[in-house]
């Protein structure tokens, strides 16, 4: 069972995000909270994952997700907008997912599934994202993606299933899925090095 | 030694002008023009060693745009407290006059201030230097030892030469270092000048390193904003005094000549003092008052926003969430619609990404609405869309051959999700709808299926063109492209 904790202060969307982790069979809603401060009250005991919505009363985007990966492997950011900057904002945080709130049930299940076993969770708007950035640091830095990094991501932003993306790299799902997080990773920590200097250790 | 302090009357600038040709005579300042400086005039001396702290440049500069935002957010509280509301100085507390420390958080009539003080200080300093130069040719045979009086022009000008290369790069005289060379080497010169003229001449032309000393007076309030600087001036006019003494005895032009030269060096240190120092106090005010305009026009830039995202709550939301709440009898699936055409009008509006394409952007949202209310998911994938697609024939024709795709797969593919890619690249517009749903042999050109041809031609009329991918079981690809 996958330990899930909702943090979400609207409350039509708290209740909605319950409910889809209540009716699936391999996930256990152990806390909920309307603020980072009560779900650090409340404790993370049995959370493997954290439903974060990006704007809360007491920490935002960023600031919220840093706090809530210190103490848990992995957090889904759920947010109402999806402009660039914060995206790229929440995955250099730490964020191992991102979905806006137009997200399915399904979608939201699978980003939780996903990210419970260590992986990322990327979609193709994720993905889309995540080039632009690479894109934009080229020319101040070395490449911060390999090139078949940036073929991977571009496949994804296509919409191209996974099975399409191993098929067309002659390599298998679990590689592209790695692949993946090795995306996430390099921009977590190139990110941060670029506003702190040093890189964070990343949570394995 | 007992030295008599005198202060210039209220013009600071007249002052220092008028006594640029040196009276070297009897004539030189009237004492009754000039009257002891009195306590009042301590209270300069107080709001200066008030103003004394150094300014803080806090220019931060991010090396990433990401950090700035991540850093506004607030990753770490020590970051952000020490990030200043405005770059530069603050208002309440002006940047300070240290010597020494000028700094590019000042402004430009601050510097151009400086340079024009820099260049009237060294311009005088020239013409003592001249007036020196013409003192050893026409006055060879009067000086005693006439060499060492000219290694003592050679040497000032040396020294000058160095203080003004210095002063120049650093566009400002204010430091102390270089203060208390040109002192040091002003002191030595009196010495060595008076050395080498006999008693009777040190009170005439021949002493011209007295003239060119009250501007090293001058040049010490310039460079050191600290009054026990005037310790420096007085150090000038006690060895000017010390080696006329000797003259003295001689008779009473000599006396009211010496007299006044000493007098001289208090009006020039005086007035240059309050000279540059109003010149600087001006610049700070001005400086001042324009953070003053700048943090209004924030403010005000700050409220036009607040009443302008008012204004759109309640336009959009807040009506709609009274008619969730309110007893009217709405269809459910119309305020389902209607709230999704509002969430996508904020988050627009919030977004305000403006480096992002507006036109064609806007259109696709529209269509993501349009087929979401028609039962389709569309993912619309919109932030590669960078650059600028200015034409309306290419955006419009961009717009409906993407509404054209969106149909084909709502009436084919048999899924209810699509995604849809837009990108700009270097030389054009892509647009790129994937479905996975149950495709269809391309190669047989089934009717119905492919791009209409209306769309086809639309898109070569402004240089584009769509190309269609599909295989039974693996669904559909159409790819849209214009170029700039």
């Amino acid at each position: 069972m996958i330990g899930v904790a909702v943090v979400e202060d609207h409350p039509l969307s708290r209740q909605g995000l319950m409910q889809i982790i209540y009716q699936s069979n391999e996930m256990e809603l152990v806390a909920t909270a309307s603020s980072v401060g009560e779900i650090e009250q409340e404790g993370y005991e049995r959370v493997h994952v954290v439903l974060l919505d990006l704007h809360l009363p007491d920490a935002e985007g960023p600031d919220a997700i840093m706090r809530v990966k210190a103490k848990v492997p992995a957090v889904v950011v759920i947010s109402a907008t999806n402009d660039h900057r914060s995206v790229v904002d929440a995955i250099g945080a730490g964020a191992n997912g991102f979905l806006t709130k137009g997200a399915n049930a399904h979608e939201i299940l699978k980003a939780v599934t996903t990210v419970a076993q260590g992986g990322a969770y990327v979609t193709p708007m994720l993905a889309a994202h995540l080039l632009r950035h690479a894109r934009e640091a080229d020319g101040s830095k070395a490449s911060l993606l390999t090139d078949r990094e940036r073929e991977v991501l571009t496949l994804m932003a296509q919409g191209e299933t996974d099975a399409a993306i191993a098929n067309h790299l002659a390599t298998d799902q679990i590689t592209v899925r790695s692949l993946l997080n090795d995306i996430r990773d390099k921009t977590e920590q190139e990110y941060q090095a670029d506003c702190f200097g040093y890189s964070r250790e990343i949570d394995p | 030694m007992h030295c008599p302090l005198f202060v210039e009357s209220d013009d600071p600038l007249h002052a220092s002008v008028e006594h640029l040709p040196l009276s070297l005579g009897p004539r030189g300042r009237d004492p009754k023009m000039s009257a002891p400086r009195n306590s009042s005039d301590g209270s300069l001396v107080t709001t200066q060693s008030r103003q004394g702290s150094p300014p803080q440049p806090v220019m931060i500069q991010n090396s990433s745009k990401h950090c700035a935002r991540s850093r506004r957010v607030g990753y770490d509280p020590a970051l952000t407290s020490s990030l200043p509301s405005i770059p530069g100085p603050s208002l309440s507390e002006p940047p300070g006059l240290d010597a020494g420390t000028h700094t590019g958080s000042e402004s430009d009539q601050h510097a151009a201030n400086e340079r024009a003080t820099l260049v009237a200080f060294f311009m005088v300093r020239s013409m003592h230097l001249f007036q020196g130069g013409v003192c050893m040719v026409t006055g060879w045979r009067a000086y005693t030892r006439p060499r060492l009086a000219l290694a003592t022009l050679l040497a000032n000008l040396l020294e000058s030469t160095w203080l003004a290369r210095r002063c120049w790069r650093r566009q400002a005289y204010r430091e102390t270092f270089p203060a208390l060379v040109d002192t040091g080497c002003g002191l030595v010169s009196l010495v060595a000048i008076a050395a080498a003229t006999t008693p009777e001449d040190r009170t005439t032309w021949l002493n011209w390193m007295c003239p060119l000393t009250f501007g090293t007076a001058a040049g010490v309030a310039m460079a050191i904003e600290d009054r026990s600087a005037i310790a420096w001036p007085v150090a000038l006019a006690s060895t000017y005094v010390g080696t006329v003494w000797p003259s003295m005895r001689i008779g009473g032009s000599q006396v009211a000549t010496a007299v006044a030269n000493t007098a001289s060096y208090a009006n020039y240190y005086f007035a240059a003092d309050r000279f540059v120092h109003r010149l600087r106090r001006d610049a700070r005010r001005l400086e001042a008052a324009r953070q003053e305009t700048l943090g209004e026009r924030e403010r005000l830039a700050t409220e036009q926003e607040r009443n302008r995202q008012h204004r759109l709550l309640h336009d959009s939301a807040l009506q709609t969430l009274e008619a969730v709440a309110g007893r009217y009898d709405v269809e459910p699936e119309a305020i389902r619609r209607q709230a999704r055409r509002e969430a996508t009008a904020l988050r627009r509006a919030i977004s305000g990404d403006l480096t992002q394409l507006r036109g064609l952007r806007d259109n696709l949202e529209s269509l993501a609405e349009e087929f979401a209310e028609r039962g389709l998911h569309v993912e619309m994938i919109v932030t590669e869309l960078t650059h600028e697609q200015t034409d309306p024939t290419t955006v419009a024709a961009l717009t409906e051959a993407t509404r054209e795709a969106l149909t084909n797969v709502l009436k084919h593919s048999g899924v209810k999700e699509v995604v849809v890619r837009a990108l700009s690249e270097d030389e054009g517009t892509k647009i790129t709808v994937r479905d996975q749903g149950k495709g269809f042999d391309a190669s047989s050109n089934q009717r119905g299926f492919g791009i209409d041809n209306s769309i086809l031609s639309r898109l070569a009329d402004v240089g584009g063109r769509a190309d269609l991918w599909s295989e039974p079981g693996q669904g559909t690809r159409v790819e849209l492209w214009t170029p700039r």
